[in-house]
């Protein structure tokens, strides 16, 4: 066939809308696919799994769903479509319903991720690629992760284990929980306190101006570590004695520490100062408005 | 098809302002925010532009690197693509390739497309026309792309490249009935 | 005669021939096969053209271009725009700090204890070097934030209906949030209007609040 006629045909392998209680479909993975998901409310679940496969499982299509304050949810349609490299899985509100459904995809691990949905939640377990996942009303679990894992909600909490690569998680009201991080961390909350727990940067940005925030993990020579808060506490916890120039800036609280520290300068109006600990190289800074700045150290 | 992306024309025009106020002042998060909206369309004009995704892999580095000196620049006369995509053709049309030099950058009467020393094609899953594309001298690929890809008039097009108005549409037809022909082996 | 119209195809298809053309054109075409065949297959390569899709490149090209932004962004974004060699307390502020010590005279040390029963501290030495402010970096004035703020909030207003309502809710509960510092940190540097901390701070709350808008704009957008 010529090429030219060649590029009027559509490369899509699309499955017809399905509706129905349940939908069930396995069918070969393709090196180098990647996952679009979108769906608009429920829940949306992407694990890793040994196949050269991808599977799509749905529930709850057409199931008559009562929540506080929500109306009856009737019969929703899912589509499964294939263009180029891309699996596009989307449940989304139509004609027969509110694209309300709980979805659960299984994908090899090395399958980059892209979720979206409105009032979801999300989870994400044994990706060894890049994950993105926003959503507006709902939690956002990760577990896994590599490359860069890019996090997104505006009501509900974000919790994140184990990623391997750059982590940006971003909630408006929502606690933010991330525990062993190998790779730079930016997290921001607005209403909510943020945990960062055995995170080995060697660059760490968190801030929130509603909350506490508590850090965990070693201090690399050269790496950078901003931990911002207006109203809420500040507390860092290093492993060992860290060589790193520490600012500290309060305008209404308090300092502790169990650190050697050795201030330089003299004293001003505000609650700022600095100090060198070890033999520098790091940069650390401390701040809250209005909250107590603690500064510790682990034997680990 | 309904597709899964968002509107990202809409959520971009609507973003921007805020992105381009805080990597104006220094914000890189905000700047990337936008280098990841608009790279698209940036590296696909620089790869159909300079037919190799080498090239065009450097050359978008070139825009960013110039759009984030030149920030303070942009008025917000227009919409930051379209400002974005101004300085881009700037720069790759500024751009002196490694390639060999070339026998001749435009097509001549005969319209023959010269057999030009083997160019990196695009990879990767990519329509047989931006192959045949790559093919093409690269002044007459410039006209083709800027004319029918990017939408340019042909006004615009010889101001950019330094030609006349009847040079750009003789090198767009003959780029066209070059194309036809590659694409019909 | 089909050589002359081939060659003005192109011309044909974009349009740009005189009407008197454009009738001799068509005219030719409809007794000349071979020209209809060309000219369906310069339409197809032009549709195809059109409709090009971009793609994100195969490699991120991001660090390369981060990298190169050095100076300028590492200046803005990792060094905050208050003094590097920032002050010590006074020993009364020391002690409003919640912070045990020993005042052992100028150009002596000074021990710190820490509260709460732990382990004191080591001895500090007070070095007496007068402050060195570094060079503020160069910040958007408040008439382009509140210029990003009006566009974004306005953007907001007109399309809160397209939001869940609960959504709205929590995007007005935080943006009041971070009004509240804003006018905290707005007093407080009233009161000090030379603090770099609190300009620094009052700097980056606004930020935050543009930041969110920008969200809630995007939102709404997406809702369209």
């Amino acid at each position: 066939m010529p090429a030219f006629a060649a590029l009027t045909l559509a490369a899509a392998l699309q499955v017809a809308g399905v509706q129905g209680t349940q939908f069930d479909t396995t069918f070969a993975a393709v090196r180098g696919d990647r996952l679009e998901a979108h769906v608009f409310s429920g829940s949306l679940t992407v694990k890793s799994w040994n196949r050269d496969q991808i599977r799509i499982q749905a529930a709850g299509l057409e199931d008559a769903r009562e929540r506080p304050g929500r109306a009856r949810v009737r019969a929703g349609g899912l589509d499964v479509s294939r263009s180029g490299g891309t699996i596009r899985v989307q449940l989304h509100p139509g004609r027969s319903g509110d694209g309300e459904g709980d979805v659960t995809i299984w994908v090899p691990a090395a399958t980059p991720v892209e979720l979206q949905g409105n009032q979801t939640s999300m989870t994400v377990e044994g990706i060894q690629a890049s994950v993105r996942a926003t959503t507006i009303e709902g939690e956002v679990t990760v577990t896994g992760g590599s490359d860069f894992v890019e996090l997104s909600s505006v009501d509900g909490g974000i919790t994140v284990n184990g990623v391997r690569g750059r982590l940006q998680a971003n909630s408006v009201d929502g606690a933010i929980v991330v525990h062993d991080v190998r790779g730079s961390v930016s997290v921001n909350a607005v209403d909510g306190a943020i945990e960062l727990i055995d995170v080995d940067g060697p660059n760490v940005q968190a801030n929130t101006v509603d909350g506490d925030i508590a850090f965990r993990g070693p201090v690399r020579s050269g790496g950078t570590y901003r931990l911002v808060s207006h109203d809420g506490d500040v507390s860092a916890t290093f492993a060992g004695t860290p060589d790193a120039e520490v600012s500290v800036s309060t305008f209404s609280g308090e300092f502790e520490t169990d650190m050697p520290v050795t201030i330089s300068g003299t004293a001003k109006a505000g609650r700022q100062f600095s100090f060198t600990l070890g033999k520098g190289g790091a940069q650390v800074f401390l701040e809250t408005f209005d909250g107590t700045i603690r500064l510790g150290r682990t034997t680990r | 098809m309904t597709t899964l992306t968002t509107p990202r024309e809409t959520v971009r025009a609507q973003g921007e302002a805020a992105d381009v106020a805080l990597a104006s002042a220094g914000d890189a998060t905000a700047f990337e925010r936008l280098y990841r909206a608009h790279v698209p369309r940036v590296h696909g004009l620089a790869r159909r532009m300079l037919g190799s995704t080498e090239e065009a892999d450097e050359v978008t580095q070139d825009v960013f690197v110039r759009a984030w000196s030149k920030l303070g620049t942009f008025r917000g006369e227009s919409q930051f693509g379209t400002w974005l995509h101004r300085l881009a053709v700037n720069v790759i049309l500024a751009h002196r390739g490694r390639r060999a030099t070339e026998r001749s950058r435009w097509l001549d009467d005969e319209g023959a497309v010269d057999l030009a020393p083997a160019r990196h094609a695009p990879a990767g899953l990519r329509q047989d026309l931006e192959a045949a594309m790559a093919r093409l001298p690269g002044g007459a690929r410039q006209v083709f792309v800027l004319h029918d890809v990017e939408g340019y008039r042909h006004e615009e097009i010889a101001d950019r490249l330094g030609i006349s108005t009847g040079t750009s549409k003789s090198q767009l037809h003959r780029a066209r009935m070059a194309l036809r022909g590659l694409l019909e082996r | 005669m089909t050589g002359h119209w081939m060659d003005r195809l192109s011309e044909y298809i974009d349009e740009e021939l005189t009407a008197e053309a454009r009738d001799a054109c068509e005219a030719h075409l409809l007794a000349c096969p071979e020209c209809r065949e060309v000219l369906g297959e310069l339409r197809v390569i032009l549709a195809e053209a059109r409709a090009m899709e971009d793609e994100e490149p195969a490699v991120d090209l991001w660090p390369g271009i981060r990298a190169r932004l050095g100076g300028s962004a590492a200046r803005r974004l990792d060094r905050p725009t208050t003094p590097r060699r920032v002050l010590a307390f006074s020993l009364p502020q020391l002690l409003a700090a919640g912070l045990a010590f020993a005042a052992v005279g100028a150009g002596g040390a000074i021990a710190l204890g820490a509260l709460g029963g732990e382990t004191p501290v080591a001895t500090i030495p007070v070095i007496g070097a007068a402050p060195v402010l570094a060079p503020a970096a160069s910040v958007p004035g408040e008439a382009t934030w509140d210029h990003a703020v009006g566009e974004l909030r306005a953007v907001l207003d007109a399309g809160r209906d397209k939001l869940d309502p609960r959504t709205v809710q929590v995007l007005e509960a935080s943006l009041a949030t971070i009004d509240r510092a804003l006018e905290r940190s707005r007093r407080a540097l009233a009161a000090d209007p030379a603090n770099p901390y609190l300009n620094a701070h009052l700097q980056q709350t606004m930020r935050r609040k543009v930041e969110l808008l920008r969200q809630a704009a995007a939102l709404v957008a997406a809702q369209s």
